[in-house]
């Protein structure tokens, strides 16, 4: 039972991810890789996260993994010294400050300071900007950089037990801060005095942090023909409104490691066409599911969504593709589309929701998340089924 | 912003930088040029989206097939390419070759500027193939034209300066120093507070964060949970920094306050508050325009040392706001951009003693006579001190 409760990596997981990069850089002979990605970022210092580094409200961090914890090291701002010792950063820490130079240049000088010595860095060339890859070269001309793009999607799309756990309990945390929303909405959905849809959107963030979550990232409520989009903004004043379909769609970590979640739900009693419009998601999904195991592509499991759709007479949205990996970000390969042909194996981590339609338009999915096992698949988000239309009741304006 | 002002103003600018053409891949400058914006973008960044934005016809935004019917009406680009897929470079520069190929009439190759600074090199390593097309930086043409807010845009920031701040101070409103309250029970409430002022619902850094006591010697407390808090409660005498971010129609607002639990502050409280009023006077008494960041900087600094006042010097002074929280100019040694009319900056000097990092982070708009602060709720020379009891 506890198992899922302590949060953080353990030592011991911390280290499996460590060796597991530290044996990749020795098999293709690099002296590390390095990354100023979010995703990359957390991944190469095991588990590291800057406040909101996707998001560039501060300036940027950079993070080298090479053959030990003392050749590891992270050039970052100053405001960010702290945030690297209270997650103990087990590597040295290089500061530059915004008076240095105009960024990035600081960066790059004290990154250069660091790997002056190196001689073949790998580096991710989809996530690191032309100007400061340039700058970076520029500065350190003896060094030969190495496209690891593909090092680090083996790496980083098989995960370890440790990454699976900490993915498990991310998705314990997002699906306890639905629900608790639920619990605060139903009973005053239906009374005029009511709060606003944002503001169950938001209850849903308070209470991903308040059982333990560490962020969360996107969140969206939408619902009646706006949930027709993938994402709408609700109105600053929009109620419930009874008769509609609701879908919440909502990103959250838990030290690092991401849960993509989605559910549909309905706001007061549904009737038999919204009923009958839920169920014929189930099917989609079954499909995707059955076809999720070790030896078949990601492509594949599209192609077992798009045959069970034209022989079920059920349409769904094949632009969204039907799920992707999960890890250090919220979205990553392998993406469960026509165009992914990466062979699915145990330890991959995969997001699974269908998006079909509802009687006006509505896109309906319920989104979960699963481990590919040796033999098939597990779910990780097993916190509460949502197999069957969730119903949101009450009467109250007190509940709170 | 529906104003067509931006768009005009960036096409001129980038005609008289002998551009044929813009391409935009940062989400900023798109959502800057074009009104796009969608909030997961930044943390999707697999899936990159672009603007081909021509000095004369149509523009194009490049994006996944998935989020095309996100877009609303805020969007003035409605020639849109899609692709779907997670073979993004290669699909994507494909479909640029194609817009640019119905630009390319004449012989001369086209001159397209790109946000070096922001393209993958993925991306840029295979349009840098492309024949006839030659490519430059617009970064510091892009950081120039956001840098100078346009009138509906300084409105729009002076609201959300003052929601931020309205936020903060409606949420303090609730402290009691003799009753329980815990420093997430406060984030969650300042959160709260700044949606019921009309911002949008919005993840990611649109977040509030609480500190006090010791924790305030942290620059980010709480790590990795940057936007809850502890569940430690607040205690009687407390130093206490309020910080968070809110949105609006793809800009932003910022707010960190200080408030001490108790009527009265002590000794150590008081100087420090009032070295970070002094290094505020200070700032704003250089900030005019005409000079470069690096000079006010230079000037605060000195004026700071001379009067013994422990001011972070490492953190610089204050940045720019507008279609992202933390933007140029910055106020630093390195910055030598000229300070002008209509630049929107958050002044966010970093007072760090034994007793904590103090920070007020006032939002100005800069006028022919220097500085003027907007979005004060109430007058921030002195913390907020909440009621002892009730």
């Amino acid at each position: 039972m506890n198992r899922l409760a302590d949060l953080e990596f353990t030592a011991a997981e911390r280290a499996e991810v460590g060796d597991k990069i530290r044996a990749a850089v020795e098999k293709n002979g690099l002296d590390g890789i390095i990354a100023v990605d979010s995703g990359n970022f957390t991944y190469l210092s095991r588990g590291t996260v800057l406040p909101y580094n996707g998001q560039g409200i501060t300036l940027p961090s950079l993070v080298f993994t090479g053959s030990s914890d003392t050749e590891d090291f992270i050039v970052c701002p100053p405001e960010m010294s702290g945030v690297l010792r209270d997650q103990q950063w087990p590597g040295r820490t290089g500061v530059y400050s915004i008076n240095d130079a105009a960024p990035p240049l600081g960066l790059v000088g004290k990154t250069a300071e660091f790997l002056k010595e190196k001689k073949k860095i790998g580096f991710d060339p989809g996530m690191i900007p032309a100007d400061l890859f340039a700058k970076l070269r520029e500065a350190l001309p003896d060094v030969s950089f190495i496209e690891a793009d593909g090092i680090l999607k083996n790496l980083r799309e098989v995960k370890t037990p440790g990454e699976i756990r900490m993915i498990e309990a991310a998705c314990r945390l997002a699906e306890r801060g639905l629900i608790s929303a639920l619990n605060h909405a139903e009973g005053n959905v239906h009374d005029p005095l009511n709060y606003y849809l944002w503001e169950f959107g938001e209850r849903i963030r308070v209470h991903v942090g308040e059982f333990g979550g560490s962020m969360t990232g996107h969140l969206s409520v939408q619902q009646g023909a706006k949930a027709g989009r993938l994402f709408a903004k609700p109105e600053l004043h929009e109620p419930f409104r009874s008769g509609s379909f609701l879908r919440a769609e909502w990103t959250s970590q838990n030290y690092g490691y991401w849960a993509d979640s989605c559910r549909t739900i309905f706001i007061g009693e549904p009737g038999s066409e919204a009923l009958q419009a839920y169920r014929d998601n189930a099917p989609l999904k079954e499909a995707a599911v059955t076809a999720l195991k070790p030896g078949v592509s990601a492509a594949d499991v599209f192609t077992a969504v798009a045959t069970a759709s034209d022989t079920l007479g059920i349409p769904f949205r094949a632009e969204s593709g039907i799920g992707h990996g999960v890890g250090t970000t919220e979205m990553e390969g392998p993406y469960l589309d026509e165009t992914d042909h990466t062979v699915l194996e145990a330890g991959m981590v995969l997001a699974v929701g269908v998006y079909t339609y509802g009687p006006a338009g509505e896109l309906i999915c319920s989104r979960d998340i699963y481990e590919i096992t040796d033999t098939g698949n597990r779910l990780l988000s097993w916190y509460k089924s949502y197999d069957h239309l969730y119903s949101m009741y009450g009467s109250s304006a007190r509940h709170g | 912003m529906k104003s067509k002002e931006i768009h005009q103003k960036i096409r001129k600018s980038a005609e008289q930088a002998g551009f044929d053409a813009l391409l935009l891949t940062d989400m900023e400058n798109i959502q800057y040029a074009s009104g796009f914006s969608l909030p997961f973008t930044t943390a999707r960044r697999t899936q990159p989206a672009a603007l081909l934005l021509p000095v004369g016809g149509e523009a194009v935004l490049f994006l996944p097939a998935e989020w095309a019917d996100s877009i609303d009406s805020f969007c003035r680009v409605r020639r849109l390419a899609t692709y779907r897929g997670g073979h993004a470079a290669a699909d994507l520069t494909a479909l640029i070759g194609d817009s640019l190929h119905d630009l390319g009439t004449s012989a001369d190759a086209l001159k397209i500027g790109i946000d070096l600074e922001s393209v993958p090199q993925s991306l840029f390593s295979r349009l840098e193939k492309m024949k006839a097309v030659q490519w430059s930086s617009c970064d510091g043409l892009m950081r120039q034209l956001r840098s100078i807010k346009t009138a509906e845009e300084r409105e729009l920031l002076a609201n959300l300066a003052m929601k931020a701040d309205h936020a903060v101070n409606g949420c303090l409103h609730h402290i009691t120093v003799d009753r329980r309250m815990s420093e997430l029970t406060l984030a969650e409430e300042l959160r709260v507070h700044s949606l019921e002022r009309d911002v949008d619902l919005q993840g990611y850094n649109a977040a509030s964060q609480v500190c006090s006591g010791a924790e305030t010697s942290e620059f980010w407390p709480n790590a990795p949970k940057f936007g809850y808090a502890k569940t430690k409660d607040l205690q009687e005498g407390d130093t206490i920094r309020v910080q968070l971010q809110l949105t609006r129609n793809g800009y932003w607002g910022a707010s960190a306050r200080m408030m001490i639990n108790k009527s009265h502050l002590n000794e150590a409280q008081e100087q420090t508050y009032s070295s970070l009023n002094e290094v505020h006077e200070l700032l704003m008494s250089e900030l005019t325009p005409g000079r470069t960041c690096r000079e006010v900087f230079e000037k605060v600094a000195a004026g700071a040392k001379k009067r013994g006042i422990p001011l972070a010097e490492e953190f610089g002074l204050g940045r720019g706001i507008g279609v992202s929280p933390f933007e140029s100019p910055y106020i630093s040694a390195s910055d030598e951009t000229v300070i002008e009319e209509n630049m929107v900056l958050v002044l966010d000097p970093v007072i760090s003693t034994e007793n904590g990092i103090y920070r007020s982070l006032n939002t100005v708009i800069v006028e022919s006579g220097g500085a003027r602060i907007v979005g004060w709720y109430k007058d921030w020379r002195e913390p907020y001190t909440p009621i002892m009891s009730i």
